[in-house]
């Protein structure tokens, strides 16, 4: 009995010696919940926190701090200089890069954050129009805290299918698969003070090669995800439709509640040719043309018409991405996964990418017309 | 000393147990990364290789509780004895008794590795060590009903951990798995050869077989151990294969902590630091397995008191472990032992069973 009464002291005495790691008190750490990443004139690394702070005496709750480094990691234990508070990034949700660091292929420091166990997989990754630090740098009355504001915009929109998601783990796992390439939502200053998704990012490899506006990032998220329950406005061109708008001279069917799923399949291995079926649905809730949506046959002739006018944006999409040897799609992926020992590399790809051709066909039906017919 | 081994009824265990303590045991240290080491021998094909492995486990299972049942209520050190003598028996005893010990630095390192990465990198690897071996040595005086316990609740009180499963669904990709058999057979099996530290454990049937109640049924719950052990590492390589590209599947150390990374709870944001402290739980029967049958063997071979042999024990683990610190180090020991352990948990109870099979020919002979 003695004996057991000394291990157990023992073995509690050691417990508490486990106090010995080192404690973060919420006072003591200043959170940093948002890295934005420049290049300096130099070809260092310039990086920009949104440091939250949690001290009821401060009348601000965020610092934005600044530092230079040669390394990712540099960044952080040099801000710290400049900070009464240790720096943690356990709170990470948003890193936001330059676009003159992505055109310099400099996506790695993704992958450096994560081998830091403190930084989770889902936070969202971002790319400036211009430079990080200018947006992070954003104060206005309605945004006190850029940083949160970014993570909101960002959920919201993500959720919400209207920008691309990339978190973390998505972006590096386009990044390390081959024959697919990751995608980056735009977020852009305007000269009012507000910041707004304008566009995806296109990749080659890790280096950022072309743009598409938010308008198109609609059908590039069609393609690779399941879609469910987002809006969109689908312009049509047609002369059996007479706009509303004389002015402008543009028909515009807006869509609610659109579901999308897509589907590739390779039909050609040797001229690699691919079949992209696109099923997409929806509520047609308005059409800006003098037309009766209570006639059947004109409602069938709407669903030909915003059929054409998809297969014509993704045809436009896909042979923009073509042009850029960026497959954000995943075609390469397909090729990949049909062909046995075809031992794809990245390179190779992109040339076959650039070469293969694919044809589109969309089938869209209106399931209703909301309220009124 | 005798061959059979009659253990007294206060020890005796319920057969149904076997089931916790081979599953509680095979799963450890391995499930955390193994993943990535299949992967780089059997690429997008590496379940074939989880598979191949699992089945081979089996046949070996088999032969064990085969050579097992030729003695009746005996354990491993008894077996050597009587085919080997009592010298060689003896030495052979040895081998096996470091054997254990190996496994249990193995599996020590690993997890203060692990806990090192991952949530506390600047305690120290001796702290860590010593409060873990204090616990072990808690364990194994308090005799196999105590480790057996340890056992069943450790896989109890961990199911939890599997629903977070449904977390990395939602981003899985299984055009990974395409094409089928992409890899040549020779690299599949070298797959399945790299899953051994992952996998073994069940040799402790060989030390535990006498505890049993119903000895007809061990078949019976040993292969279902093994059977959920196959099953859970099965859907985690399909998991991981989907969830993981290639690339960032080579780069990944533990795929199967990384999985964590992506779960979110309300109330707890970052549930692999959860998960990673609650290993100590599922890692706990392994060590206190792997001890207990180290002392079993000096106690069935040289019949000493085992108080003292487990504070030897616990004092030369604690110096190794402390020796063992930086990850090449911990590497070259897991692929020294990965070698060692092949052989005695995979390829050794073929080669026993048949010398045990000759020498009871032998003596049947002898006596008629």
């Amino acid at each position: 009995m003695r004996t057991k009464g000394w291990i157990w002291s023992c073995s509690f005495s050691f417990l508490l010696l486990c106090g010995c790691a080192q404690p973060k008190v919420l006072e003591e750490v200043g959170l940093v919940t948002t890295y934005g990443y420049d290049i300096s004139k130099n070809g260092s690394i310039l990086g920009t926190m949104v440091e939250l702070t949690i001290d009821p005496a401060s009348p601000k709750d965020v610092v934005i701090l600044e530092s230079e480094a040669l390394s990712v990691r540099g960044i952080r234990n040099n801000a710290n200089n400049k900070t009464s508070k240790r720096l943690a990034s356990g709170q990470l949700r948003v890193i936001i890069y330059g676009e003159e660091i992505l055109k310099q292929g400099r996506t790695g420091i993704a992958e450096t954050l994560t081998s830091d166990p403190s930084i989770s997989d889902m936070t969202y990754l971002a790319m400036a129009d211009g430079t990080a630090r200018d947006l992070l740098k954003l104060k206005t009355e309605h945004i006190p805290d850029i940083g949160n504001h970014l993570y909101k915009l960002i959920d919201q929109n993500t959720k919400g299918r209207v920008m691309p998601s990339a978190t973390l783990q998505e972006v590096l796992h386009n990044l390390f698969s081959i024959g697919k390439e990751p995608i980056l939502p735009i977020l852009k200053k305007d000269g009012k003070g507000e910041v707004g998704f304008t566009g995806v990012a296109l990749f080659k490899e890790s280096k950022l090669v072309g743009k598409i506006n938010s308008d198109q990032s609609f059908y590039l998220n069609l393609i690779i995800d399941k879609y469910k329950g987002g809006n969109k406005d689908v312009e049509i061109k047609s002369s059996k439709l007479k706009p509303r708008n004389q002015q402008l001279n543009k028909t515009v069917a807006s869509l609610d509640a659109v579901n999308g799923s897509s589907k590739i399949k390779l039909i050609n291995r040797e001229k690699v040719e691919f079949d992209l079926d696109v099923k997409v649905d929806g509520r047609l809730l308005e059409v800006t043309s003098m037309i009766d949506l209570g006639n059947q046959e004109n409602i069938k002739l709407v669903e030909k018409e915003i059929t054409k006018s998809i297969k014509r944006e993704i045809e436009k999409l896909i042979a923009y991405c073509q042009s850029k040897e960026s497959d954000a799609m995943g075609f390469g992926e397909i090729y990949r996964s049909s062909v046995r020992h075809s031992n794809l590399t990245d390179k190779r790809w992109y040339k076959m990418f650039k070469e293969a051709k694919v044809n589109v066909n969309v089938d869209f039906s209106v399931k209703r017309t909301g309220l009124n017919e | 000393m005798k061959v059979q081994y009659q253990a007294k009824p206060q020890y005796i265990l319920s057969t149904f147990i076997l089931f916790f303590i081979i599953h509680s045991i095979q799963v450890g240290i391995g499930i955390q990364g193994f993943q990535r080491i299949i992967f780089s021998e059997a690429k997008n094909d590496s379940w074939i290789s989880v598979v191949l492995a699992g089945v081979f486990t089996h046949i070996v299972v088999f032969f064990i509780i085969k050579t097992l049942q030729l003695y009746g209520p005996t354990d491993i050190y008894g077996i050597h004895i009587e085919v080997y003598g009592k010298w060689i028996g003896k030495a052979v005893n040895c081998i096996y008794i470091f054997y254990c010990l190996g496994m249990f630095v193995v599996i020590l390192n690993n997890y203060i590795e692990v806990i090192q990465t991952w949530v506390f990198p600047t305690v120290p690897t001796w702290l860590f060590s010593i409060s873990i071996l204090l616990l072990v040595v808690y364990g194994v005086t308090g005799g196999i009903r105590v480790i057996a316990g340890a056992g069943f609740f450790s896989i109890i009180l961990s199911v939890w951990i599997l629903s977070f499963i449904g977390y990395p669904l939602r981003f899985v990709d299984f055009h990974h798995l395409l094409p089928v058999m992409e890899s040549n057979i020779t690299s599949i099996l070298k797959g399945s050869y790299k899953m051994t530290i992952t996998l073994i454990g069940f040799e402790i049937l060989y030390i535990v077989y006498p505890f049993m109640e119903d000895r007809k049924k061990v078949i019976k719950y040993a292969h279902l151990g093994v059977a959920a052990t196959n099953i859970l590492y099965l859907i985690l390589m399909l998991l991981t294969l989907s969830y993981f590209s290639p690339g960032q599947l080579e780069n990944t150390n533990w795929p199967t902590l990384s999985l964590f990374k992506i779960v979110k709870l309300p109330f707890i944001e970052r549930t692999e630091y959860v998960a990673v402290s609650y290993w100590l739980l599922i890692i706990l029967p392994n060590l206190l397995l792997y001890m207990w049958a180290a002392v079993r063997g000096i106690k069935r071979s040289f019949e000493r008191k085992t108080k003292g042999v487990i504070w030897f024990f616990t004092i030369f683990l604690f110096f190794v472990s402390i020796f063992i610190n930086t990850r090449s180090k911990i590497n070259q020991f897991n692929d020294f032992f990965d070698n060692i352990a092949f052989y005695i948990a995979f390829c050794y109870p073929f080669i026993l069973y048949i010398l045990a099979l000759i020498k009871k020919k032998m003596t049947s002979l002898k006596e008629n």
